[in-house]
């Protein structure tokens, strides 16, 4: 009895105190990149991103918001990996949207660079779900998120 | 900072032969003694709060205004040299520092005043882009040279509270909520004059120097205040 | 409300405004005449680059940046501090402590990053001094495959409004790319309706702002520049890398203003003492610029008003970078404001 009050005053002392309260949805992602361009497979590096499908409130609301980004290795095609979703922002759906780095400097359509580098991008049908998969063509050169 | 503490360690090791010359705690005071003209507010109520450190059943209350501080302090000697404390400080009504706590005088030499006081509290902000709150710890100094009726002084003190952080996290097999901790400091000190206008009552006038947050640059202020005491029986 | 903490805000308020007073003092004088004296001479001066706006406009992410920025005590309270500074009323007295005459004021759709400021706002404001503020029009970029449209009329409508007079664009705020011909519409437009545009160009502290190349460098503008010779672009804060407080890409502004007639530059915010520490990279980019022969393409613009005095204090700054690097009286008249009136084909201000 003694125990359970110290252990309920030491949890409403911290929940008083709770300063910073971040709340994530953990979600398993895996799925498969293509191009548009049978030629190009194999080829450069994926950037791919994770991005609530549109974020804020009001007039702060917009499309896309950066959650996490990856890296995949050169001429790697499939995809696995763990997203830790903010879920206090008033944020809606999932996306996912990737870029094919060809000449491999890490700037998409770089002005002294590749100027064909394809982006695309996908919603994640099921969210919220722990597990989601899909499938992303990349087929449009030179497109930022907001381009597409 | 670096000359701050230089000139304090000159102070200290001026003071230190007179200290140790002082070798036992002077008597308590005799407020029915009416004392010489030079000596005769050295145990007042403005003295104790500047300095620090009341004579036991003496007590002394400080209101102070000003920017960024309003302040109220009480503090009532207990004996052995030992003061109890107990105060609140805001910064415009939107942070809040309620604390209690106990001062000890460390020199107490007829015109050299020096005390510590250790003070526990809470510590809370209310601006919406900035909300903390948290317990506080707080470690503080004073020096204080009374003579006649004027007492310059010195306050520097060490501010600290404990921020609890909470992360929550659902996954597949359940939410995993973490804590993390992690501390805001702040840094003051007060450079100021008081005038005795009896033994009960004074003024005090001061400048301020916070030291909030770093490295987020912090705007010196100035305080007014007016202090007041007494004590609880003649002895 | 309770009284007492509206006697509290009072207090600071009050506070607030004593430091407003003694921050934009100079010399322990207050400017009350227009104007900048180099010389012995009076310059006229019009800043093109002011945000007014609202807090709450203001993303939570931003607002904690900002807020953390703010001095104690001021921090303590960021709103009160921004409706003071924010206000119309707050601008025009930074304008009057820092002798300028005329000021351009800007709306932006960044919900990401900057916030919001409406084109309404910005012709509200406008129209309680309109002999004093000149508004410049923005436009929302998301969901731009659908809203296109809407959104060049909305534009449309706006610079049609008194004292209206260009556009403003902030593609790494906004999150848009440089190079889009996406966007390239707004340009058209912009042309069609004698409306230069200002583009922020380089990298930004704010949260939530792209600090892509394609978004920030100004070398991702030229084919835009280059097509839309009929538009007006004014590269903003000289491309400077504001993250790293660094040059960054003033040589590709440079370069552009050297190649194309319709390219104009405005030095603002880089040689503020938070993002040039050291005062020597406004120097060197005067320096560099008028070495470059493109004096004639400056439009003076301080990114205020930011806190109080700043106005002024940028001001100071960048025409102690004209002395320091040979600028004559009539390239510092042209810089200050001459540039200006020739763009928006104005009459430069009397004294």
């Amino acid at each position: 009895m003694t125990r359970s009050i110290g252990l309920s005053c030491w949890v409403a002392l911290a929940l008083g105190c709770v300063n910073e309260d971040l709340r994530f949805y953990e979600v398993e992602l895996s799925g498969t990149i293509t191009t548009a361009d049978p030629a190009l497979d194999g080829q450069g590096e994926v950037h791919l991103e994770l991005h609530h499908e549109r974020v804020g409130l009001g007039e702060f609301e917009h499309p896309f918001g950066l959650i996490e980004s990856w890296t995949l290795a050169t001429g790697e095609r499939e995809f696995t990996g763990t997203g830790l979703v903010p879920t206090d922002n008033g944020a809606v759906g999932l996306v996912v949207y990737a870029w094919l780095d060809l000449d491999g400097d890490g700037v998409l359509c770089s002005v002294d660079g590749d100027r064909s580098e394809p982006a695309g991008f996908v919603v994640l049908d099921g969210y919220p779900a722990h597990s989601l998969e899909f499938v992303l063509t990349l087929s449009e050169p030179c497109k930022g998120p907001e381009g597409l | 900072m670096k000359r701050t503490l230089t000139g304090l360690l000159g102070v200290a090791v001026w003071l230190s032969p007179q200290l140790a010359s002082a070798s036992e705690p002077p008597p308590e005071r005799d407020h029915s003694l009416p004392g010489t003209k030079r000596t005769r507010y050295l145990e007042s109520a403005p003295f104790d709060v500047v300095g620090g450190g009341s004579r036991k059943g003496d007590w002394a209350v400080e209101l102070s205004g000003g920017t960024p501080w309003q302040r109220v302090r009480t503090q009532l000697g207990i004996g052995k040299g030992l003061t109890t404390l107990i105060e609140m400080d805001t910064v415009l009504g939107r942070r809040f520092r309620p604390a209690a706590g106990v001062g000890l005088r460390w020199i107490d030499r007829p015109h050299v005043r020096m005390s510590g006081e250790l003070l526990l509290g809470w510590d809370w902000q209310l601006t919406p882009d900035r909300q903390r709150r948290g317990p506080n710890g707080e470690l503080r100094m004073r020096l204080a040279f009374p003579v006649g009726r004027v007492a310059p002084y010195l306050v520097l003190a060490t501010r600290h509270t404990l921020l609890m952080d909470r992360t929550t996290l659902e996954t597949a097999a359940g939410p995993e909520v973490s804590w993390d901790a992690r501390q805001a400091w702040i840094a003051w000190g007060s450079l100021g004059l008081v005038v005795a206008i009896n033994e009960h009552v004074g003024l005090d006038f001061g400048i301020d120097f916070p030291w909030v947050d770093p490295p987020t640059p912090s705007i010196p202020g100035l305080h007014v205040g007016v202090l007041f005491g007494g004590w609880r029986a003649k002895r | 409300m309770s009284y007492t903490h509206g006697v509290i805000r009072t207090v600071h308020r009050l506070a607030f405004a004593l430091a407003l007073a003694l921050g934009s003092a100079s010399f322990g004088c207050s400017e009350t005449e227009l104007g900048v004296v180099v010389d012995g001479q009076r310059l006229p001066v019009i800043d093109m680059h002011l945000h007014p706006g609202e807090w709450s406009s203001i993303p939570p992410a931003t607002r904690a940046f900002l807020t953390r920025n703010f001095p104690f005590p001021f921090n303590t309270d960021p709103e009160g501090v921004a409706e003071t500074v924010l206000s119309p009323e707050g601008i025009a007295s930074e304008l009057d402590n820092a002798g300028i005459s005329q000021a351009g004021l800007f709306a932006i759709y960044a919900p990401r990053s900057a916030g919001v400021a409406t084109n309404e706002l910005i012709q509200a404001h406008v129209a309680t001094k309109p002999a004093r503020f000149f508004g410049f029009a923005s436009l929302k970029t998301d969901d731009w495959a659908t809203r296109e449209a809407a959104e060049l009329t909305r534009l449309e409508q706006a610079l049609a409004e008194p004292g209206m007079i260009g556009v403003k664009l902030a593609h790494a705020h906004q999150r848009f790319r440089m190079d889009d011909p996406a966007y390239y519409s707004i340009y058209e437009l912009a042309a069609q309706l004698g409306a230069p545009i200002y583009l922020h160009t380089g990298t930004s502290p704010a949260p939530g702002t792209s600090q892509d190349p394609a978004y920030t460098d100004p070398a991702y503008l030229e084919d835009a520049i280059a097509s839309h010779p009929q538009t007006v672009f004014i590269l903003g804060h000289l491309g400077y890398d504001f993250i790293n407080k660094q040059i960054g890409a003033l040589e590709t502004c440079i370069s552009l203003a050297q190649t194309y007639e319709n390219v104009y530059l405005e030095p603002s915010a880089l040689g503020s003492a938070f993002s040039d520490p050291e005062g020597t990279n406004l120097v060197m980019a005067m320096g560099r610029m008028r070495e470059a022969g493109v004096v004639d393409r400056i439009i003076y613009g301080s990114d205020g008003p930011q806190s109080p005095g700043f106005v002024k204090g940028y001001l100071d700054r960048t025409v102690a970078a004209m002395r320091e690097t040979g600028y004559t009286i009539d390239e510092m008249r042209a810089v200050l404001a001459g540039n200006f009136a020739k763009v928006f084909n104005m009459p430069v201000p009397t004294l």
